[in-house]
């Protein structure tokens, strides 16, 4: 491995030189890993890379989204909880349809307790009520919540963000994710790949140079990434993996069995309480096994108990077939990066489902060494979009990534054969140029479809989308030389410019997205939102009063541990306070909330004075000893 | 290809370039141009002209770390057109290059380490050629050869595809 000649540049200089740097500008860019099953925000502060956390603690913000029956919707852990009580209503693992068509959906739909549908050029849409809603605004949902909880722990506004896809995302997908972005009124500078960001958060401190494989398995994708990390310069060699396989299919595998053991076939239950009563059992037992060698469940099929037990072995056998397509992939990119497993210096495993055991174990055995201990499973995504936010508002110059694109790009040519353009691990940006001619006189415009994929054929690629020329002078046929140019840049977003050559003229292209939202439809998304702005008011709202709910029960309790209040007044406050806990704890509705705020408000105050001045004689007495001058000197 | 990517990455046109070097100015270069480093400082235009000069600098990169496409970028720079011009293959080139393809197509796990070992062989035997050609100034010669190592590199590609399981 080689090293830049200039010193300056590697990241430990850096870090140095950072500590006597001028304090940074106010910009702040949150680094948000938008998850299929959870998403949080992370920020770069002046300790390095955090976590920001809602006002109870809480990191991870469950990307679930659940419609009310006025239309008003919850987000995060409250929707969570409505998720049994409102299946058909609540919106979960959303990141599994983004960017995709309701055909390529159809078996993954029949598993969902919420309905999806076939909307516009036959994309996938969830239909509540009357309105369909696009997997992007639900997403938007997400990304504007977790926003929301993170300008209430830093205490500051914020609109500028990196959102982390799987690597394995292909260029819709991409898209969709920046338009969700957009939805939410989010700026966001950077699309950055999850595992490349976990590497960045596992690589920061500059001690792990060397040869990185890093193994992402999350809720309901899985991505494998091998990286070169030397002087701060993460380059990405290959990356492969899969958007459709994570712990969710682990739990369909569960609920098959159970529902098998209840005598029923997986196909039928189209009860939308049954689905997702059956979902979440599966997802406990799944959890427990991880620990445990046998799980156990019982069930009240309405009026008789029955029980289920699950052994850890069984769940090895069911989940085997596909934690071996897991480890395929990762050999396939091993052997793209064209590195022997002996070769890798560090294994750092990623995402909730790494916390099963066989998931463990293959790794292990397919690298022959142990995964890294010290990197947070759940975390180091979003810590690692915040190093990268870092990097783009210029606080960390000396780290540089070099992150590539998933998979081949190409254009359809005759025959229905693909011509690649752009191979799988080009390093990005990257760009090809190709020519064009007409083929009939006088023709003024060219169709030209685009591709990605890695088989020979059309009908195996998936088709982004198609673009026509337009504007070509009119030539005899074969004459016009147009020059079209497809950059993918450094998010992994395809972008395609046109030039004819011999008059110069920009041809201008209109690319119909195959699985996305065209430009209109995003400008009318949005124009939807402000009329939806109200709600988020109201959501906005409801965070704060949350806040104020939740320091108030702190600094009541603390209030009370110093004063001396008679006894019946010190129970009746730590009652009100009671109440408030009682429903933030169970994430009631906010009007309650807010008459148990007032009513304690009401309580404390009537009192303040004196717990106040109870407090501050008690401290005040702790304190007098070294508060007494030394001698009668001063007299 | 239309550009040069020795002059891209700012080196001295030679087919036997030091790797190290290439890995220096690579690094150099991108840490200066890549968009990540200007996302804020730059305005549209410039951004995507520091979008398209990191392009061609990865770009260039990847030409240059391969020895075959290296010395076809090199042949261009030398002789432009002459890649086009010599096409054409011999038929019994051609032809020991469709049973190599079909040994490679149906060879076993048994025997898939040998073919490679052989198939790296042929590579070297060309590179060797190319580089010979080249020093001496027989551009048409290197071109040939050039055309026929690609039928090598495919084979090379393939069995590597293919050790998967
Ligand atoms: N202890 C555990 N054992 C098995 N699976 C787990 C465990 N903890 C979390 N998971 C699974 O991990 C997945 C969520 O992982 P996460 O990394 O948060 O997902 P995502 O990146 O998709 O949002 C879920 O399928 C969840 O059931
Ligand atoms: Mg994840």
């Amino acid at each position: 491995m080689t090293h830049p000649a200039d010193p300056d540049s590697s990241p430990r200089d850096a870090t140095q030189k950072r500590a006597d740097e001028p304090a940074r500008g106010a910009r702040v860019v949150l680094g948000i890993d938008l998850g299929t099953t959870n998403s949080l925000a992370a920020i770069v502060g002046r300790k390095g890379a955090r976590v920001l956390r809602a006002a109870d603690g809480a990191a991870l913000v469950p990307s679930v989204v659940s419609f009310d029956n006025d239309g008003s919707l919850v987000v995060g852990s409250a929707a969570k909880a409505r998720a049994l009580d409102a299946p058909d209503r609540t919106v979960y693992s959303v990141k599994r349809l983004i960017g995709r068509s309701g055909a390529e959906l159809r078996d993954e739909a029949r598993r969902l307790a919420y309905p999806v549908v076939e909307g516009e050029r036959g994309l996938a849409r969830i239909r509540i009520d009357d309105r369909d809603w696009s997997p992007e605004e639900i997403s938007a949902r997400i990304l504007m919540h977790v926003r929301d909880i993170a300008a209430g722990a830093l205490g500051r506004e914020v609109s500028d963000v990196v959102v982390t896809v799987p690597a394995y995302f292909d260029d819709a997908q991409r898209q969709a994710t920046r338009h969700a972005a957009e939805l939410a009124g989010l700026n966001c500078l950077r699309i950055v790949n999850e595992p490349t960001a976990a590497s960045l958060a596992f690589g920061i401190d500059g001690t792990r140079d060397g040869t990185v494989l890093v193994y992402d398995l999350g809720g309901g994708t899985f991505d494998v990434s091998i990286l070169r990390i030397a002087d701060g310069v993460f380059r990405v060699l290959a990356t492969a993996g899969d958007t459709h396989l994570g712990g969710d299919d682990f739990d369909a595998l569960i609920a098959r069995d159970l529902l098998e053991h209840l005598g029923h076939d997986a196909g039928d239950v189209v009860d939308p309480y049954v689905r997702q009563a059956i979902r979440k059992s599966a997802e406990g037992l799944k959890v427990q096994l991880s620990t445990a060698d046998s799980a156990e469940l019982s069930v009240d099929t309405g009026g008789a108990e029955r029980r289920f037990s699950i052994t850890r072995a069984r769940f090895e056998e069911l989940i085997a077939p596909l934690v071996e397509r897991t480890i395929d992939c990762c050999r396939s990119a091993l052997r793209d990066a064209g590195i022997a497993t002996a070769e890798l210096d560090a294994v750092v495993l990623v995402g909730g489902s790494t916390r099963i055991p066989l998931v463990r174990r293959s790794v292990v055995e397919l690298t022959g060494q142990q995964p890294q201990e010290g990197v947070d499973p759940d975390l180091a995504v979003a810590l690692g979009a915040a190093i990268q936010a870092d990097v783009l508002t210029g606080g960390n110059r000396a780290v540089l990534l070099l992150d590539v694109v998933p998979l081949s790009l190409g254009i359809e040519t005759m025959g229905g054969v693909v011509s690649k353009l752009i191979l799988r691990n080009a390093t990005i940006p990257t760009s090809v140029t190709e020519e064009f001619s007409t083929q009939v006189d006088n023709q003024t415009a060219v169709d030209i479809n685009i591709y990605q994929g890695e088989r020979e054929r059309v009908a195996d690629c998936r088709k982004l989308g198609a673009f026509r020329l337009r504007g070509i002078p009119p030539m005899p046929a074969g004459l016009p030389r147009i020059a079209v140019t497809f950059l993918v840049d450094a998010d992994g977003v395809l972008r395609v410019r046109a030039r004819e050559q011999r008059t110069g003229i920009e041809a201008s292209i209109q690319v119909v997205p195959s699985f996305g939202l065209t430009t209109d439809e995003v400008n009318r998304m949005m124009r939807e939102s402000i009329e939806h702005a109200i709600d988020d008011m109201h959501e906005r709202e409801a965070i704060e009063l949350r806040n104020k709910a939740q320091a108030m029960v702190r600094g009541t309790r603390a209030a009370l541990d110093l004063a001396d209040l008679p006894p019946d007044q010190t129970w009746t406050i730590r009652k009100a306070a009671q109440r408030v806990a009682t429903l933030l704890a169970a994430n009631g509705s906010t009007d309650a909330l807010r008459a148990a705020v007032d009513e304690l408000s009401k309580r404390t105050a009537q009192v303040a004075d004196d717990v106040v001045g109870a407090a501050v004689r008690k401290a005040l007495a702790a304190e007098r000893p070294a508060a007494l001058p030394p001698t009668e000197d001063a007299r | 290809m239309s550009s040069d990517p020795f002059r891209t990455l700012g080196l001295a046109p030679d087919l036997h370039l030091d790797r190290g070097e290439l890995e220096r100015r690579y690094v150099e270069l991108s840490r200066a141009s890549h968009p990540d480093h200007h996302a804020l400082d730059a305005d549209a235009a410039r951004l995507s002209e520091l979008l398209d000069r990191s392009a061609a600098i990865n770009d260039a990169y990847r030409t240059l770390a391969d020895r075959f496409r290296r010395a076809e970028a090199l042949l261009e720079l030398r002789a432009p057109g002459t890649l086009d011009a010599h096409k054409q293959l011999d038929p019994d080139f051609l032809l020991a290059a469709m049973e190599l393809a079909e040994r490679v197509a149906t060879v076993g796990d048994a025997g898939r380490t040998a073919l490679a070992a052989e198939v790296d062989a042929l590579l070297d035997a060309d590179f060797a050629a190319i580089a010979a050609a080249l020093d001496a100034g027989d551009h048409g010669g290197a071109a040939t050869r050039l055309h026929q190592s690609r039928y090598h590199r495919k084979a090379r590609s393939d069995l590597r595809s293919g050790d998967s399981r």
